[in-house]
């Protein structure tokens, strides 16, 4: 029997309501949104933290201090808090990430989807540190690659994950806040894009 | 100001939020005779001292653990920050050893 349902209409959509990921290009730096990112996060629960940790550990081969970033083949996991991580894998390959996690963590953590609760942008460009200077209240220059900071940026709570010291930045910031992010970002790259231009 | 997150190394002030007094820890026993003046302490009286502080710090924007940072109200320098949950554990821990001996 042919199936009767009928076919689907439903289309994925970014946090900007597009079918397509923006992408800003100004002066030297590029702001990407990436939508192709899954992401879960993972709070240990009191029994044994460690264990969960561990297991985190292994899918990067390494383990995860808190404030770093770790980035495995399949997997980037960083710490949020103590006992606590944030996992991002590729959206096409393990959209069920959190599923996954779940299945294998059990009773010893709360694994929560947040695919659709955060949107990830990635800012980069050399000497970039110009534009997030303006943006950010951390020691830039000092957090060298593979460090992750939740911090404020103007009035949103945001991850900062270095992938490339002054080159290369992730930006996560919860859905509902892409449209502001994007404005403060843009607005801080063309600022600082003026000022580079020799008059 | 900045606060030297005990986890998360220096942090800039604008993402904590205050709390108050340290104190705030140790609520009463409700069971005690003395509960009513007890709470009434604990509720509205407190310490208002020039010099060393110790009060609750909420890492709201960070990792959103709360601290006991000890900070000069003369100066505003801050002497110290640790984690209140240790500062509670640690507290447990030597009353317990106290009621085992």
């Amino acid at each position: 029997m042919p199936d009767p349902s009928p076919t689907p209409r439903l289309s994925a959509r970014t946090a900007f309501g597009a079918t397509t990921a923006r992408l800003d290009s100004l002066g030297p730096w590029t702001l990407t949104e990436r939508p192709d990112r899954a992401l879960a996060s993972v709070a240990a629960r009191a029994a044994d933290p460690q264990q969960v940790a561990d297991r985190l550990a292994s899918r990067v081969g390494g383990a995860i201090a808190l404030g770093q970033l770790a980035q495995g083949d399949d997997h980037d996991i960083f710490g949020t808090a103590q006992n606590q991580w944030f996992v991002m894998a590729d959206h096409t390959q393990q959209e069920d990430l959190a599923r996954q996690l779940k299945t294998e963590l059990g009773d010893m953590a709360s694994v929560t989807e947040q695919n659709d609760g955060w949107v990830v942008f990635n800012l980069s460009g050399p000497g970039v540190c110009r534009v997030l200077e303006r943006l950010v209240m951390a020691d830039l220059a000092q957090m060298p690659d593979g460090s992750a900071q939740r911090l404020l940026l103007e009035h949103m709570n945001v991850v900062l994950l270095c992938r490339k010291h002054d080159q290369s930045y992730d930006i996560l910031v919860a859905r509902s806040f892409a449209l502001s992010l994007h404005h403060a970002v843009t607005t801080a790259m063309r600022s600082a894009a003026v000022l580079a231009t020799p008059s | 100001m900045i606060i030297p997150h005990p986890l998360l190394g220096p942090r800039d002030a604008q993402e904590f939020t205050y709390l108050g007094d340290a104190s705030l820890l140790d609520r009463p026993d409700p069971d005690a005779a003395t509960a009513a003046e007890d709470f009434h302490a604990y509720a509205y009286l407190r310490d208002n001292p020039a010099g060393q502080h110790q009060e609750l710090w909420f890492h709201e924007q960070g990792d959103r653990s709360w601290l006991v940072v000890t900070r000069d109200t003369t100066t505003h320098e801050i002497l110290n920050a640790e984690l209140a949950r240790d500062v509670v554990l640690a507290r447990r821990a030597a009353a317990d050893k106290g009621a085992d001996a």
